[in-house]
């Protein structure tokens, strides 16, 4: 039995009722009064001059109030997490094909979408590079000029040497493996609307915003404005895992700059085939890994170069390459590491943050590197992990020492491998000769992944807890729910540390003037940061009432209890008092009930030129299985069963954790044996779900989901994280245990039919990215 | 989108009629899983749209005579895979539209819609096929009866003319020595548009013996095709594992397929021969008991 009342038990989620039954309000069904709608054109080409903008047409319309483009942007033309290089509309030239060059704003969005067609755009076409390698090559075109090369960002990381480490070597292996353009594919496309404020210059912006404080920030720089004229309120996230940053960031702008140039509300609503051309997509890696390894199995050395297509923009792309710089070489003890991650601009779809953010592509390529080094040293490939994994007090690529947590990666590996029955099936499997037909295989990869943003920026949240005079309670948080269960799991957290009841508790959407600035809830940071706040402002307000009660009771404070909607005296739980009425008592004795609560994320450290440093406060594990079937005759993979193992530190919501398991497999899965954004010479082929395909609930594997918990000295209760290590882990599974099945190695996502069947893909509509090495 | 006429008539002289009044400006449309999309995606425009749903001429499954089912153009591929006149004498076209989409898309998806669209990857096709069914075509001139091999004529191209429309199919009833099987292969298990499909009807002599062989694929050429080649290869051969698998290589000679955004056409014709295969295999072991 749990020790605590409301934390680490499966309740349900509070949103649950009103997403199931349709009550939920999202952005589109939002409506003001006197509301424009926006509708925005784009770029004709991916790397075009624009030679003449002519609006005039569209402008005369009936119906039609305003024709925005860059020259009505009072602010910054340009926004970026990073660097502000992303135009809300373009002057001169585009740079991707989903670029903004114009918007009609209307009375309706068919007259919107007719005033499109009215605007004259004369472009010159400029060359292009689609191809990262060419990009990078002597003498490509410089697409932009600040970045020589065409180099974005390049991380460096040296451990010991890696000459030596091969010369110590009896096996060297050389491997390439790449990976391919991921879409988000949340449910809902991108959509804000922008509400001018009585005050002159103020606007509310309303959306499908991951990241209030990011939006805030960007819609202020455009208008030219001071943080608090803008007022971010988040709607209900019909999903966004990453993908609602930047992009939404823009449209936000786009919609603010509208309502104030018109007066009026405005609203924009991507549709499906827009958000699949304008969003930002998760990175395609190039990634050359060398290793070497003695005869009995312990890696030596490991030498790896990844370039990163980040396409047209800067977005994301330095925190997301150095998250792979970091974990480049898997959980495994490596003494002599060379790594290079580049990311490097072409004219493709920018990319940014997705569900993983650098880790699914690295893990890839290193578990499919562990597997096939197994292979070639006659060992199992369980063995040949076990032998080199990280264990207590281990020293990362990074030079730091795995010794302020527990360090379970051999616990998760047996717990997934065991549920799968992975030594004895491998075994039979490894014997399968049938070159035709059915056949089965099991593979696994295991992980490490540093928790929240590390080194990456500062790392600190607030949250906002305020008891009102019956008892009941709002909760404030800087951090948004996404959809991943975030207002259930600190409502959980608010109520454990107040001692009242979970129903007392309302979640309040965030809004950015109510709450302080608690940057992005994004790298899996809400539970362990947000809810730390959570448990910081709770234990506050406690205080003040165990205060009350104490006078109350006439017991000393510290030896009151306040659990599950009481407080009580612990010799004595008769003598004992509502959590109500305590507050009605604090409120009439005129008590603060309220208090902000604070957390700042440990010291992490990091030396940009040698790749050293204590990158993350604390570390969690995860491995998952699949054994798969493998159709010789067609290619087809199917995904008969997934065990998945995550060292969660403690499960505030086992069933929400359970969640995030099943979709995060599920994710991995699309990304392991179906999903590929194709483009053609910069152009987006796939662009609805069509031809765009992932899973459907028909090819939901069994999902066996293993919850291992060793809480952490730092999370609210021990908690870590659990909502990327979900996503990155299967597609190498099952490209092992495609391997286990038929013999085939295939070192390229996604495996799908064509690419089981004959090892490359014989599809003429891609781009050169597209193009398969043999 | 402004501006669309919706028609709902309520029998079958009203909606030639109404076909006839506005001519190629208008659309039939039925289940609207295939004609919505064309509307969203403005392929084309229409100034109306005729719904058929109403229309009793266009419903029901039912036994035309002792020989032949007749299954009206508004079945739905959830009622067609369901009936038990359809199971019992058509087995081959049951299964096809129980593999079409998803449930939503079998319960408004059409067969008439299905035919109509004309489409290569259509799943009912390759099965009317192999069954040798007709398509009765009523218009402002009286019904005609075309086979179904004669009603397509290329990619979403099919001899209706602007005022007809389809009635339903007519299938001769297959008995009980005729054994069958339909195939589709997508990316994923369901919500996949076939990248080959293949049916498959033969009178079952014994033990891999087959006559009267009748094999379709669909995805693999313009239009749905009848592979010749094979049918007279397996026609009347006894067959093994091993014969079944050349006999299925053969499959090519009569697939000309092109290369899109599902597959490659080099991996089309593998498949087309492989799913063949598969199917084959899949009689041999079951063939056993007749
Ligand atoms: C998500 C999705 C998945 C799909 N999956 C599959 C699949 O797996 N396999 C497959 O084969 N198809 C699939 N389809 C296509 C479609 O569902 C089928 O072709 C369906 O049978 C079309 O029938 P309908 O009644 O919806 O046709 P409608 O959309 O109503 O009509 C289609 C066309 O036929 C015409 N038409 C309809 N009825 C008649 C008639 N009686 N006489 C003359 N013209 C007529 C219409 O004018 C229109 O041009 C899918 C579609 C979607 C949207």
């Amino acid at each position: 039995m749990s020790s605590f009342t409301v934390v680490n038990h499966p309740i349900s989620r509070i949103d649950a009722i009103e997403k199931v039954t349709g009550r939920a309000e999202f952005t589109d069904d939002l409506a003001f009064d006197g509301m424009l709608h926006g509708r925005v054109l784009r770029a004709k080409y991916p790397h075009a001059k624009i030679l003449e903008l002519d609006t005039r047409k569209a402008e005369e319309l009936p119906g039609v109030v305003a024709v925005i483009t860059y020259a009505d942007i009072p602010g910054a033309q340009a926004i970026g997490p990073v660097r502000p290089d992303m135009p809300v509309f373009v002057s001169t030239r585009t740079m991707y094909l989903g670029d903004a060059v114009a918007m009609v704003v209307a009375e309706t969005p068919e007259i919107a979408n007719r005033a499109l067609a009215l605007i004259r755009v004369e472009y010159e076409e400029l060359p292009t590079i689609f191809d990262v390698e060419e990009a990078v090559s002597e003498g490509a075109l410089q697409l932009h000029k600040d970045y020589p090369g065409n180099i974005v960002n390049h991380y460096p990381l040296r451990k010991g040497n890696v000459e030596e480490g091969f010369k110590e070597s009896d096996i060297v292996l050389e491997r390439t493996y790449t990976t391919q353009l991921i879409e988000h594919a949340y449910i809902e496309p991108e959509a804000a609307v922008a509400v001018p404020g009585a005050a002159d210059g103020t606007v509310t912006v309303y959306g499908s915003i991951q990241n209030p404080f990011t939006a805030r920030r960007h819609v202020a720089q455009v208008l030219g404005v001071s943080l608090n004229r803008v007022r971010i309120i988040q709607c209900a996230m019909g999903g966004s895992f990453g993908g609602k940053d930047d992009v939404v960031s823009a449209i936000c702008a786009r919609a603010a700059v509208a309502a104030l140039k018109t007066g009026r509300p405005v609203k924009i609503v991507n549709t499906r085939e827009e958000s699949i051309i304008e969003s930002y997509k998760r990175h395609p890696y190039v990634m050359k890994y060398k290793v070497g390894a003695t005869r009995c199995g312990k890696l030596r050395a490991m030498e790896i170069h990844i370039l990163a297509d980040a396409g047209s923009y800067v977005s994301m792309t330095p925190f997301v390459t150095w998250r792979s710089v970091v974990q480049a070489t898997g959980p495994y003890e490596v003494p002599n590491v060379k790594t290079d991650v580049y990311g490097v601009f072409t004219n493709n779809t920018y990319t940014g943050a997705m569900r993983g953010f650098g880790s699914p592509q690295i893990i890839f390529a290193q578990e499919s590197l562990m597997d096939e080094l197994a292979e070639e040293l006659g060992m199992d490939p369980l063995e040949f992990r076990l032998a080199n994994a990280f264990k207590q007090g281990s020293v990362t690529a990074s030079g730091q020492i795995l010794d302020e947590h527990t360090v379970s990666l051999v616990q998760v590996i047996e717990k997934a491998t065991e549920a799968i029955g992975y030594s004895e099936k491998r075994k039979a499997y490894a014997e399968n000769k049938a070159q035709k037909g059915k056949v089965r295989g099991v593979g696994f990869a295991a992980s490490y992944r540093g928790v929240s943003l590390g080194a990456e920026g500062v790392d600190a949240a607030g949250a906002l807890v305020s008891v009102q005079p019956d008892g009941s309670v709002y909760l404030h948080s800087g951090l948004a729910e996404n959809g991943q269960g975030l207002k259930t799991i600190f409502s959980q957290i608010a109520a454990e540390e107040l001692g009242c009841r979970f129903e007392d508790i309302v979640f309040m959407d965030t809004d950015t003037s109510v709450i302080p600035d608690s940057g992005a809830t994004v790298a899996s940071r809400s539970t362990t940061m947000g809810g730390s706040a959570v448990r910081d402002a709770a234990k506050k307000v406690r205080e003040v009432l165990l205060g009350v009660a104490a006078e109350l009771l006439n017991a000393p404070y510290e030896e009151i209890t306040a659990a599950g909607g009481k407080m009580y005296v612990n010799e004595d739980p008769a003598r004992c008092m509502e959590f109500k009425d305590v507050a009605k008592a604090a409120y009439g004795k005129g008590q603060l009930m309220a208090a902000i609560g604070w957390y700042q994320a440990p010291r992490v450290s990091w030396d940009e030129k040698t790749g050293q440093g204590k990158a993350y406060f604390t570390y969690v594990y995860g491995c998952q299985a699949a054994e798969v079937e493998v159709d010789c005759d067609t290619g087809q993979v199917k995904v008969l069963k997934v065990a998945a193992a995550h060292d969660v530190g403690r499960a505030i919501n086992p069933a929400t954790v359970e969640g995030q398991i099943y979709g995060g497999v599920t994710m991995g899965m699309g990304y392991g044996i179906l999903e590929e954004v194709e483009l053609q010479d910069g152009v987006t082929k796939t662009r609805n779900f069509d031809e765009y395909l992932i899973p459907t609930s028909m090819d939901v594997p069994e999902i066996v989901p293993i919850i291992v918990e060793n809480p952490d000295s730092y999370g609210p209760y021990g908690a870590k994280t659990i909502g990327e290590p979900t996503c990155e882990l299967l597609a190498p599974a099952i490209a092992n245990a495609v391997y286990n099945a038929c013999g085939k190695r295939i070192r390229r996502l996604p495996l799908d039919l064509e690419r089981v069947l004959l090892g490359y893909s014989l599809r003429a509509a891609r781009g050169k990215r597209g193009s398969d090495e043999a | 989108m402004t501006g669309i006429n919706v028609a709902i008539p309520k029998s079958i002289d009203e909606t030639l009629e109404l076909l006839e009044k506005w001519g190629p400006d208008a659309a039939i449309i039925a289940g609207g899983t295939d004609l919505v999309v064309e509307l969203k995606d403005k392929l084309k425009s229409w100034k109306a749209l005729i719904d058929i749903g109403c229309v009793p001429e266009v419903r029901g499954i039912r036994e035309a005579d002792s020989n032949h089912v007749w299954i009206g153009a508004m079945s739905t591929h959830a009622e067609i895979a369901s009936s038990t006149l359809v199971r019992d004498t058509a087995p081959v076209l049951a299964n096809a539209c129980a593999q079409v989409g998803s449930p939503q898309i079998r319960n408004r998806g059409t067969i008439g819609g299905n035919i109509s669209t004309a489409s290569p990857a259509g799943d009912t096709i390759p099965a009317l096929f192999v069954l040798e069914a007709s398509v009765e075509i009523i218009g402002p001139k009286g019904t005609r009866i075309v086979p179904i091999e004669s009603f397509f004529q290329g990619p979403k191209k099919s001899v209706l003319a602007p005022c007809e429309m389809v009635l339903g199919v007519r299938i001769p009833k297959l008995d009980k020595e005729y054994i069958s099987f339909f195939r589709k292969l997508g990316q994923r298990k369901s919500l996949a548009i076939s990248i080959v499909s293949v049916a498959f009807v033969a009178k079952c002599q014994g033990p891999g013996l087959f006559t009267d062989v009748r094999v379709a694929f669909g995805a693999v050429a313009p239009t749905v095709i009848r592979a010749r080649t094979v049918e007279n290869a397996i026609c009347g051969k006894q067959l093994d594992p091993k014969t079944a698998e050349y006999v299925s290589k053969l499959a090519f000679r009569d697939c000309v397929p092109i290369t899109d955004v599902r597959g490659s056409k080099g991996y089309r014709e593998q498949m087309a021969c492989n799913l063949l295969y598969e199917g084959l295999l899949s009689l041999l072991s079951c063939s056993e008991a007749c």
